[in-house]
């Protein structure tokens, strides 16, 4: 037993940092986590002020909390209808994105073909341009074709320019997956397609899990696409409804993170959910990529 | 072979649902509503905000009375906050699809105007002078080119008035706000020994600096004369004296510590908390601060501000009681619009918007129409509101630079007077480079 514990404590110290040194590490984390956390509590607490009172003093908590606010933010956003708006949205998107994805990942990740290379450079050169340089061409494009301001035209774009990421995750992971598995379905007759969904897909479910949350999060946030491409009020997403918080001059900050508060729900709820399905996701298309 | 011919069909129909989705809605919309004319609008006033801004509430009560006293005309509206407009109009207007009626801000107009997608409307408001002649002197200027009106103003509210709290002025012995800008660097002592800034100052959003203080600075010492010269590229240069005198005065408030220290990273919202907290003793702003403060400071501070502009300048050409100001934000009308039924029909909608009825109520509650509203009742104007109107009302309107001169030179000052304000170049160093980007400019304009 004291064996045992002199070799663990051996092992521990032989791993692990001396003491101050582990010291500062832990202290440069906890300030690393502080910086995310302290925002949101900021943000949950000054939701409950008073515009006076956080005009006074923007870190004071409140004296009494106006949970007004909040009723005042889904008042003025149409807090509701925009949810939907979002969530019919981005579920459509992220089905789409986590398909088309899985398809060409495994494509990409299985096959040879003539023009594999240029095709996967084609998708990555998808990250690389900035969103705003194609705000225009897609304008026009949706304009011309009659797809503007329709209630799936942003899932058009969010799927498409959602795609290279996912499309990465998986071929990478796909890689890994023994080619033995595979072979032995073809012996027993099973079809290309069958194989790819009735073997891998089920193989490949937790970097799928990865890529549909990832997805789900950029397509909930997304604001550009959906200022440009919607002129209909009735057909907004959450991003936008956030600006109605906010005039030429100035800017209503309690009510604003009011709905700020109430367009992160769904998102928090999300990956409190799944947290551990994101990391585990993560960590899996990283250290096989 | 099959499955390839089933994915084409189920892709076909697919094209064919959604199209025909999409013309229904189209359809519907046009036939439930039975108007005869239609007027898309794209503005910057927001529902959410009537009440709580002066323009809002006067622009949209205005559109409210016209879809009341004009059922047969249906006005489909887009609003828009101010930041995401910007995005989304310079979008459209590049893909040539803004709406009939769209807000253009000053410094856009040229390229509007040269790019033909705002409509010229002498025409239409020879038609209605009355209205036309309301407006305040010099509010059409920045949406008038060549003699042509472009643009129909809003609000003309000064970019440059000074609020203050007469209480601290008062325990540094001061009865009013300082007449010269000598006694105005003594009260900053006074007040930074009680450890007190004289202004608060957030420049984080370039172009503060520019409208409130650089344009009516620049003017107290040059004169309007000045400005004309660097418009019209009569010889006047950005090195005469004027303007390196008034990047001077700022500079120097901000190196004797009289301004606040991180006066380049807080914006104007944070510039004015400084003021309510009672960290400083004044801020510089414009007359949309107003509201700000009669809003949202506490019962005190509220109670003691006080609205001045800044001292006259010894040997200045310009007017001492002027401040920047002058119309920023226009009404444009789409040029593919043609003369007749619905023209009309827009001009009115503009004169319900802009004209005397929204004007009237603007004034009221706490705004500056660009519209002369004469008398209106200041009896639910708070004192401090009323003070900024007056001033404003009493101000030669001078020209907000950042209207004015071309994006490139706006661009250099802007950039330069946070390094000057940081103590990382000079005066002179802001001068020449400005010069330079102006010498650029007027060699390829």
């Amino acid at each position: 037993m004291e064996l045992q514990l002199e070799l663990k404590s051996q092992a521990s110290s032989r791993r692990l940092l001396p003491g101050p040194a582990k010291l500062m590490v832990n202290a440069l984390m906890l300030l690393f986590t502080a910086s995310c956390i302290i925002p949101l509590l900021w943000i949950g607490y000054s939701s409950l002020k008073t515009q006076a009172e956080f005009a006074n003093n923007i870190l004071s908590l409140p004296s009494a909390p106006q949970f007004g606010n909040y009723l005042e933010a889904i008042k003025i956003t149409n807090m509701l209808q925009l949810s939907w708006n979002s969530a019919r949205v981005t579920l459509l998107s992220v089905i789409g994105i986590t398909a088309i994805s899985f398809v060409t990942g495994y494509i990409t990740a299985r096959l040879d073909f003539k023009g594999k290379k240029a095709m996967i450079f084609y998708y990555l050169f998808g990250m690389l341009v900035p969103i705003h340089a194609l705000l225009v061409p897609i304008y026009l494009l949706f304009k011309n074709f009659g797809l503007a301001d329709e209630w799936y035209t942003l899932i058009i774009p969010y799927i498409a320019f959602n795609l290279s990421l996912p499309i990465m995750l998986v071929s990478s992971y796909v890689v890994g997956i023994p080619k033995e598995i595979e072979e032995a379905a073809a012996i027993d007759g099973l079809s290309f397609s069958g194989t790819m969904f009735r073997i891998i897909f089920p193989i490949a479910v937790p970097v799928l899990t990865t890529v549909a949350i990832l997805q789900f999060f950029s397509c909930w946030n997304e604001f550009s696409f959906a200022l440009v491409l919607l002129k209909d009020e009735s057909l907004r997403t959450v991003p936008l409804g956030m600006s109605y918080f906010k005039s030429q001059h100035s800017t209503n900050y309690p009510q604003l993170m009011a709905g700020m508060v109430l367009s992160m729900l769904p998102v928090t709820l999300v990956y409190f959910t799944f947290s551990s399905r994101i990391i585990a996701g993560v960590m899996s298309g990283a250290v096989k990529g | 072979m099959k499955k390839r011919a089933f994915m084409l069909g189920m892709m076909t129909a697919a094209t064919t649902v959604l199209g025909a989705c999409g013309s229904e809605a189209n359809e519907g919309a046009a036939a439930e509503s039975g108007s005869t004319i239609t007027i898309t609008l794209m503005h910057r006033y927001q529902d959410s905000n009537i009440g709580k801004s002066p323009e809002d509430t006067a622009v949209l009560d205005g559109l409210k009375r016209f879809r009341a006293d004009y059922p047969n005309v249906e006005v489909i509206e887009e609003q828009l906050q101010n930041e995401d407009y910007s995005i989304k109009a310079q979008a459209l207007a590049a893909a040539d699809d803004m709406p009939d009626v769209f807000i253009v801000p000053g410094s856009w107009m040229t390229n509007f105007v040269d790019n033909e997608i705002a409509l010229p409307l002498n025409a239409e408001l020879d038609k209605r002078t009355e209205w036309r002649d309301g407006y305040r002197a010099g509010t059409l200027d920045a949406g008038t080119r060549e003699g042509q009106v472009y643009g129909i103003p809003i609000a003309a509210g000064p970019t440059h008035l000074i609020y203050y709290n007469a209480d601290m002025f008062a325990e540094a012995g001061y009865s009013q706000f300082p007449a010269t800008w000598q006694e105005l660097m003594d009260a900053g002592g006074k007040l930074a020994e009680k450890g007190v800034n004289l202004f608060s100052y957030g420049d984080k959003s370039k172009g503060y600096a520019m409208s409130s203080w650089i344009s009516a600075l620049t003017d107290r010492i040059s004169g309007p004369e000045w400005t004309e010269s660097i418009l019209t590229g009569g010889g006047a240069k950005f090195t005469d004296k004027g303007f390196v005198q008034a990047i001077g005065i700022m500079s120097d408030l901000a190196k004797a510590g009289y301004l606040n220290k991180d006066l380049n990273s807080v914006d104007s919202d944070t510039m004015v908390n400084y003021y309510f907290e009672g960290r400083s003793a004044a801020f510089v702003s414009g007359i949309w601060s107003a509201m700000n403060v009669v809003n949202n400071a506490p019962a005190e501070i509220t109670d003691a501000t006080r609205v001045a502009v800044f001292p006259g300048v010894d040997g200045g050409l310009g007017n001492p009681l002027s401040s920047s100001g002058g119309a920023g934000v226009y009404y444009s009308v789409n040029a593919g619009v043609q003369a007749g039924e619905k023209l009309d029909a827009i001009m009115t909608m503009l004169d319900y918007m802009t004209g005397s009825g929204s004007a009237k109520l603007m004034a009221e509650v706490g705004g500056f129409p660009a519209f002369d509203p004469g008398a209106f009742d200041t009896a639910k104007l708070h004192p401090v509101a009323l003070a900024a109107y007056e001033a404003s009302a009493a101000a030669d309107a001078t020209k907000i630079f950042d209207l004015w001169f071309d994006a490139s030179i706006v661009e250099v000052i802007n950039t330069g007077i946070q390094g000057v304000m940081a103590g990382s170049s000079t005066p002179e160093q802001l001068a020449q480079e400005t010069q330079k980007a102006y010498e650029t400019f007027l060699a390829n304009p």
